[in-house]
């Protein structure tokens, strides 16, 4: 599901990393997508939380590994 | 404060007097995940600083915090911009030299008490986990896993 949220995440997500959402489907893995280890994963949420206003636990990341499932999550908090 | 600050890192950072923290500050105890609990006085000074319900979130979710959440809770004392945290720091260190010292230890003593007889409770609990085999194995799998999730609950942390 490609939605405008989905789509703000992966914009956010790209830029927070300095690499180009071009070419980034909402179906990818993050991890690839972005470069990142897990400690930049960890950025990645403080940034989410931030900008949604919203609180992720990191254990929620344990089943979602796509930017759609991360989009999901973000969703269920109130994003 | 900045970045990551799980674990024995927190439990040093209790032991300050003000924290302040950068917004990329993270702060977390993943211990029960690798079968033990923090050892070295980070529980009792986190349920001196912060209310119970968020120091049972913590401890058995594993989960991590941001700052101006762990400012929320009362963890922190103030959450700065990005990369500002020492240098805030140090002013809030020099306002504080302002102060007759004397006259600021007393009020230390009375404001940050040392939860002595918990530390005490604590260790115990350490020092009788971390003789249990499963929790050698756990630690030894923490240090050299390097996948992609390192902090994350793992089964054979059970």
């Amino acid at each position: 599901m490609s939605d405008t949220l989905t789509h703000d995440l992966i914009q956010r997500a790209a830029t927070r990393f300095g690499v180009s959402a071009d070419g980034i489907e909402p179906s990818n893995d993050f991890f690839d997508a972005l470069g990142i280890d897990s400690v930049q994963a960890m950025d990645l949420l403080t940034e989410l939380e931030d900008h949604y206003d919203v609180e992720i636990p990191d254990y929620e990341l344990q089943d979602a590994r796509t930017f759609e499932q991360l989009a999901d999550i973000l969703r269920r908090r109130g994003a | 404060m900045h970045g990551v600050c799980l674990g024995g890192g927190l439990e040093l950072a209790l032991t300050a007097d003000i924290i302040v923290a950068d917004k990329s500050a993270r702060f977390g105890f993943p211990e029960l995940r690798l079968g033990l609990i923090p050892g070295f006085g980070g529980l009792p000074r986190l349920s001196r600083d912060v209310g119970n319900a968020v120091v049972r979130d913590l401890l058995f979710t594993g989960r991590t915090i941001r700052a101006s959440r762990a400012f929320e809770v009362g963890l922190v004392s103030q959450v700065v911009a990005r990369s500002e945290a020492l240098t805030v720091a140090r002013a809030v260190a020099k306002q504080t030299l302002r102060f007759d010292s004397v006259v600021t230890g007393r009020a230390k003593a009375f404001a940050k008490p040392l939860p002595r007889e918990d530390l005490d409770r604590e260790k115990a609990l350490f020092l009788q986990l971390i003789t249990d085999p499963r929790v050698l194995r756990a630690l030894t799998t923490f240090v050299e896993d390097d996948g992609p999730m390192p902090w994350l609950p793992k089964d054979n942390a059970s």
